[in-house]
Parts: structure tokens; sequence; C-alpha cells
């Protein structure tokens, strides 16, 4: 027996009754909303409030905080960021390092694989602008990625 | 990973498949309470060098900030790390977390450190559920010896002027103002203010201006809190007159914020009983209710926490933008966001402002629509600007009128002034026209911002935003 994790939060079942027989489309929905409560109520790592870079090109350390994932966590932390204009963000832990590239106005998601669940660990943000002037980011938003059916055992 | 997994393992001979799937749902529901844990984290800028702005201490009273957590369902306990140093490696303080709601609060020592540490503050309580709020405070500790003496010439509202007692001051010299973290003590009777009934009177210094023009005096001006007594009057107002005694200044513990995070839990669901699960079908409808509220409960926050730098707070000035980033990765959790904070006034500019808030693409494009709270009573909150400060008037705004973001304390608050904050919420949704994007790894147009603007200069503390 396999399910995958819904897209969409499945609908509550409905007709439940006592008896010692349950239908099988009602047994079906508890599982499957089971399965999306399990893999989608993940952990936001952090909220991080808006920073205006420098002109500079080069990196300054934004943010330097902890956090920890759940121990059921599959390891990968995504990182979103939303910028004014080209600017880099660079997110660094002992696991690993991305450097996230706005490219201009806009935004991008990236990740860190590989963080052990349920440890506290360090994450120093830095920043830096792309254009020589400062650039507004409007906020950097991480979280737990949510899982998938092959996350589940 | 220690879900369960729906296979013949779970089952017992003979059980109907409804009974078997039923069995290992109930064993799921009832490891939530280690597996699904929350966890709010409120993260504060730091300078480009990655030391933290926030400097925070307090003398006299304990005084501090509110956060928002989202606990999740019927939590019970919880566990506060604060991630710090302190300026002075041998001088801490003590950190409160308080529950504003019930009252409970527990507190622990903060132990002195030169490099960033942190402490971990556990509580239990009765269940809670949903987003609470928690005044987390700090009081420094006092350094046992004086750092060193200065002259007092005179005072006047938050200012004491002075000038070096022998040759030099007991700190180092700077232009303009700049932040200092002291307690200063006056003993009225051994000079030749007006008389007080304390014998001794303590207040904080925030920071220093050294006069260095040729029209000076005054020499020196301390910068206090709060400010200083004024019936009678501890000093006289003359800033020409020969120094009229000494006051010792003494070093806090000062606390340099990083992080704050609030893991908290829950009890297990424990009520259903897994082996019997099959034969009481009415534990079947039990399941579907606890998986229920975790549906609404255990959603993702949006955001934890709106601050400028160096404040716990946020500085939103009339026409500015206050922001934060999110991005969702399932398409229900995007029905709704519930955006609420705080907002106090810190100039007479307007009293009603109108606030707005919105959401923006990744191009900055409007969202559906922004809503605006028209005419909103915020209370305004006076800082140390006068001689006489109005009654109910609070002055844990110190340093924003100015302008000045080197001078301590800012804006930690005591309890009473953080209730008159007022309280703003928005509901965004459920019926937005433009269908929000999900995002994943390398995903370039998910992820989106919340914007809220005023028509006023307020100061925005204790913000959530929870995707519903």
């Amino acid at each position: 027996m396999s399910f995958a994790v819904p897209d969409i939060e499945p609908a509550a079942p409905v007709g439940l009754i006592a008896g010692d027989w349950i239908q099988a489309s009602s047994m079906r929905s508890l599982v499957l909303r089971d399965r999306f409560v399990f893999a989608t109520r993940r952990r936001l790592i952090a909220s991080l409030p808006k920073v205006v870079t420098t002109a500079s090109a080069s990196y300054q350390v934004a943010y330097g905080f902890q956090a920890k994932m759940l121990p059921t966590a599959n390891g990968i932390m995504l990182i979103g960021v939303t910028a004014s204009d080209d600017c880099n963000v660079r997110v660094i832990t002992s696991y690993g390092t991305t450097a996230l590239t706005t490219g201009g106005m806009g935004c991008i998601i990236d990740q860190i694989t590989g963080i052990p669940p349920s440890t506290w660990f360090g994450i120093t943000v830095e920043v830096k602008s792309n254009t020589g002037s400062p650039v507004t980011i409007y906020g950097i938003n991480m979280q737990e990625q949510i899982l998938t059916a092959a996350d589940l055992p | 990973m220690q879900w369960v997994k729906l296979d013949d393992t779970t089952v017992v001979a003979d059980q109907p498949l409804s009974a078997f799937v039923g069995k290992s749902l109930a064993a799921n529901v009832n490891t939530y309470d280690k597996q699904l844990t929350r966890l709010a984290t409120f993260v504060y800028p730091t300078t480009a060098e990655g030391d933290a702005k926030v400097k925070w201490a307090s003398a006299l009273d304990r005084r501090g900030t509110i956060i928002v957590v989202d606990v999740g369902n019927n939590a019970i306990t919880f566990v506060v790390k604060v991630f710090y140093r302190t300026t002075n490696a041998a001088i801490g303080g003590r950190i409160y977390v308080q529950d504003i709601d019930t009252g409970w609060q527990v507190d622990s020592d903060v132990p002195g450190s030169a490099s960033p540490t942190s402490i971990d503050i556990a509580v239990t309580s009765s269940g809670l559920t949903g987003r609470r709020a928690f005044l987390i405070s700090f009081q420094s500790d006092v350094s046992e010896e004086p750092v060193g003496t200065v002259e007092v010439v005179g005072g006047v509202g938050n200012q004491v002027f002075c000038e070096p007692f022998g040759s030099n001051y007991p700190f180092t010299l700077a232009t303009g103002y700049y932040e200092m973290y002291h307690l200063i003590s006056f003993d009225p009777s051994a000079g030749n203010p007006a008389p007080s009934p304390d014998a001794l009177l303590n207040y904080q210094v925030c920071a220093f201006k050294h006069n260095i023009n040729a029209d000076r005096p005054p020499h020196g001006v301390l910068v206090v809190w709060p400010e200083l007594e004024t019936t009678p009057p501890i000093l006289t107002t003359n800033t020409t007159g020969a120094p009229k005694n000494n006051a010792n200044l003494y070093e806090l513990g000062r606390l340099e914020l990083f992080s704050i995070s609030v893991e908290t839990s829950w009890p297990a669901f424990g009520s259903v009983r897994s082996p019997y699960v099959y034969q009481q079908p009415t534990s079947i409808k039990r399941i579907s209710n606890q998986i229920d509220p975790a549906m609404a409960n255990l959603q993702p926050n949006a955001g934890t926490l709106l601050s400028t730098g160096g404040y716990l707070g946020c500085v939103l000035p009339a026409g500015e933008e206050a922001t934060f980033a999110f991005f969702v990765q399932t398409n229900k959790s995007v029905q709704q966001l519930l955006v609420s904070f705080r907002a106090v006034a810190y100039t007479a500019t307007d009293a009603a402002p109108d606030i707005t808030f919105g959401v923006r693409d990744f191009q900055g494009n409007t969202v559906d629509n922004d809503i605006t709270h028209t005419n909103m009573p915020v209370p305004r909150i006076t800082g140390q600007i006068t001689v006489n400060p109005q009654p109910g008037t609070a002055m844990f705004m110190n340093g924003v009128l100015a302008g000045d973001q080197l001078w301590g304390m800012r804006d930690a608050m005591p309890i009473q002034d953080a209730a008159k904050g007022l309280s703003v919420r928005f509901a965004w949704g459920p019926n937005v026209a433009t269908e929000i994007a999900q995002g994943s790894n390398g995903t370039t147009d998910a992820v989106y911002y919340g914007t809220i603007t005023a028509t006023a200069d307020l100061y925005i503390y204790a913000f959530n935003c929870k995707v519903q």
C-alpha cells in the first residue's frame, strides 16, 4: 500500500458513524489527511526582517542566529528572498552554504541540504549589492522543506 | 524518521482493512507531540561585522519587548532560548518570560559572556493554543565597584550636566552623542541641590554628549533614564555654576541580542487507544477530530518579527514600508493571511493614522487588494524630551525622537507600557483574485512580501503573520 502526499488539503471524511464497518473512502480520506498534516506542517525556521544593503560589492553580515529542525525533517532548508534590485544573499551553516542572486528586482528560492534534524545549528546571513547602490531586501524566509512520499517510510 | 508505515506489519490477524489503517493512524496521531513541535525564532539585525545591534540594559526595573508565538495546539511546555553575548564578560543580569494573558512568569540568570552563547528557560503551563503574547524582559546586574566619578553641575529633564572629576572622565570621549550603559548615583545630602526624601538616587545613563564648542558649558551631558526628580528637584538647572557634588558611575550588564527562539510541545494525544481502535468506531471519529486541529493549529507562520536595526521592534516613519517575505509550499496554505501587531505613535503629527496592509509579488505588483484601517486610535508614547513628563506617558522610546540609534535602552519597555499599544489586525484573503504560486527549490516567482504602511510615524511590536 502506498499513498502520495496530497498537493491540496484533503477534504474531511463525512458520514462516519458508529459500527464495525467504515466506508473505504472515509478511511482513505483520513489517511490522506494524516499524511498531509505530517508532510506539510513543517517549521518556519526564521522570518528575517527587511534589510538594506550598503553600496559595497562585498558581503556584509546581516543576521546571526540559531535554529533547529523538527525531528522528522528531511534535512533540507529552503531559503526565499525577494529584493528591489540585484543583490546576493549568502546563507552559511556548518552543513553547507548557498548564495542566492536575485538578478534584478525579483526573488529566488534556494536550499541547503544535509542539516541534521532536532539539532541546534548556527546560521549566518550575509548580503551584498550587485548594483553599486543600496538594495532593499524586503525579507528573507527560511522554512523546512515539506516532505514528499519518498521521505515517508 | 519515526512515522509509522502503513503496511501489513501493523495489522492484527483477522482485522478488517479499516482496522489496521485506523490503528496506524492512531499511532501517528499519538506521536505528533514529539514530531511536529513548533518553533518560533525572532532574529534581530546585526552590524556589518556580525555584532548585535540590539543592546539591552536596564538598571531600575526589567524592561523588554513582546513577542507573539504561535504555540500550536494545547501546548504545555515551552523552552525559550536567548542567543546573546554581554558587553562586559563579567556582568550579566536576569531575564524574565511572562505570559501576557495568564500572568505566569519564569526567570533565569543571564551569565556574562564575551562570546555568543545561549541560555534556555523552560516553562510548563496549562495548555495554550494559537497565538500567544509573551513579554521578554531583562534587568541588568550592576558592577560591585564604581568605574569612576564625575562632577555634577546641574540637571534638567533627562539631562545631567557634568565635568570631569579630576582631569578626565572615567570613559573615552568621542564626538557627538554616544551610547553608555551605566548607573549614576546621586547623594543629594552631600551636595547642595534641593533636598530629596531619598538619600541616594540612581539613574540609568543611556548616552553622553561631549560639548566641544566654545559656547560650552555644560562640558558634558549625561542622558539619563528616567527623568530627574523635579518635585523637589535633586539638581539645580544651572549649567554654569561650580560643581555641586560628585556622582559615581557603575557599569551595567548589557545584553547584546542576536535571537530569541521559543520551542513548544504539547501532551501526547493519548486518548486514542491504538490496540482497540478497530473495535471502537467512535475512536476513528476521534482520530479525525485530532487531525483537524492539527490542520490549522500547526500551519506554519509566514512571519514572526518586524524589527529596525538596533530596535526590538520596528520604527515605521509615515509613508515608508515595513516588510516581511514569505513563500508557501502548499496551495491550500495561502487562503488567508492573519496579520497582527501592536502600534504606538511617537510623534504628535497625527493621532489617528490610516494603516494599510498589502501583499506584493516578486515584481512589486499588488496582489489582490490592499486593506486599510482608517483613523486608527493609536496612542502616543512620549519620549524623554520634556522636563515634566505627562501623566500616563511612557518613556520606552528613548532615543527614537532624536533619530540617533546610538542611544542605549531604545525601545525596551515595561509591561505597563507594552499594554498601551493599539492592537491592529488584518485578515487578507481568503478569496484572493490572484493565485499565490507555490515555492520550491529554484523557484523565481514565488517569494512574496507583505507590506505595512501608515500615515503617521509608528512604532510596531508584537508582530505576527499567520497563514490560515
